[in-house]
This record gives structure tokens, C-alpha cells and sequence, in this order.
């Protein structure tokens, strides 16, 4: 049983980081991009801890895996935040000959 | 066999990433495809911890979770800067 949730958890975790980098490779965009890439491959990232956790259940292995989903969920967003300002900042720079929009 | 084909999932994941790493129209995609190379990178260690049951793999996850950040952060100012 546990077996079975181990490799469903395991699967979905890749194949969630597979998606994000087939959006990476794809989208057209590069803020379309920063939405693929950050979320999904959190996501995965997570299912793929869940599975470590069911495949270990000690105290040990639970307590780093959580403290690894609370670091990688608090500092993926904010760094791909900081890029897409970083980006939008860049843009507007580059085109600063033209109209204001506002 | 499931593990086998998580980590051609990953390989593929990988050669996508580098695709865009290297075909990247601007310098902030090519920053998201080094942030999403660090993150198949910890999906692979943590298959690998599954794999082989070496749980002391654990923290290079969470250590690599933290430099990455670092290092986009660090990225994303200097573009910021750079005009």
C-alpha cells in the first residue's frame, strides 16, 4: 500500500517537473514563462518530499523534508518576484522612447 | 521501472531547460532556466534518495534550495541594475 503511494507520489512529482519545463521551453512569453516554471516545479517538488516521507516514516526524515517544502515554498516565488520586476524594469528602460501608456 | 521512468521524465526536463538556457531570448530567461535547472536538479536527489534509501541526501536539497534562491536574487539585481 504504502509501496503504491510512494511511486504515484514519486510520478506525479516528475511529471509535474517535466510540465514546467515543457511551459518553460514553449511559452511565448517571458512572464508566461516565470508562471510555469515557479509554480509547477514547486508542486513538484513537494509531491516528490511527500513520497521521501512515505518512503522513510521517522522523525528525522519528516522534519527536514518539512523544513525543505517551507524553504523551497518561501523562496521560489520571491526569487521569481525579484526576476519578473527585475524583467519589467528592464523592458520599460529599453523602451523608454516611446509613449507613456499611463 | 516507475523510478526509471521518473528520471527519463527528468532527463527530458533537463534537456528542455537547457533549450531554453541556451536559446533564451533575454537575460532573464536565461536566469529562469538556471532556477529551474537547480529544481530538477533536487527532484533528481531526492529520486536518487528513494532509490538507494541514503537519507543524508535530504539536506542537499534544502541546501541547494536556499543558494539557488541566493543566487536568482543576486541575478535579478545586477539585471536590475544593469540599463
Amino acid at each position: 500500500m504504502s509501496e503504491i503511494l510512494i511511486q504515484i507520489f514519486a510520478l506525479a512529482g516528475s511529471l509535474a517537473v517535466l510540465l514546467a519545463a515543457i511551459g518553460l521551453a514553449r511559452f511565448p512569453d517571458f512572464f508566461t514563462r516565470t508562471h510555469a516554471a515557479t509554480k509547477a516545479s514547486a508542486f513538484g517538488i513537494g509531491c516528490l518530499l511527500v513520497a521521501v516521507c512515505f518512503a522513510f516514516p521517522s522523525w528525522n526524515v519528516v522534519a527536514k523534508s518539512v523544513f525543505a517544502v517551507i524553504a523551497l515554498f518561501l523562496t521560489l516565488p520571491v526569487a521569481s518576484q525579484a526576476l519578473a520586476d527585475a524583467a519589467r524594469n528592464h523592458e520599460e528602460s529599453e523602451d523608454d522612447d516611446d509613449d507613456d501608456p499611463l | 521501472m516507475i523510478y526509471t521512468i521518473c528520471f527519463i521524465f527528468l532527463a527530458s526536463a533537463l534537456a528542455l531547460t537547457a533549450f531554453r538556457l541556451f536559446r533564451g531570448p533575454s537575460a532573464a530567461d536565461r536566469i529562469l532556466a538556471i532556477d529551474l535547472l537547480a529544481v530538477i536538479t533536487g527532484a533528481a536527489v531526492l529520486l536518487y534518495v528513494l532509490v538507494s534509501g541514503e537519507r543524508a541526501f535530504l539536506d542537499v536539497v534544502v541546501v541547494l534550495g536556499v543558494i539557488v534562491f541566493f543566487g536568482t536574487v543576486a541575478l535579478a539585481r545586477t539585471l536590475s541594475r544593469h540599463r
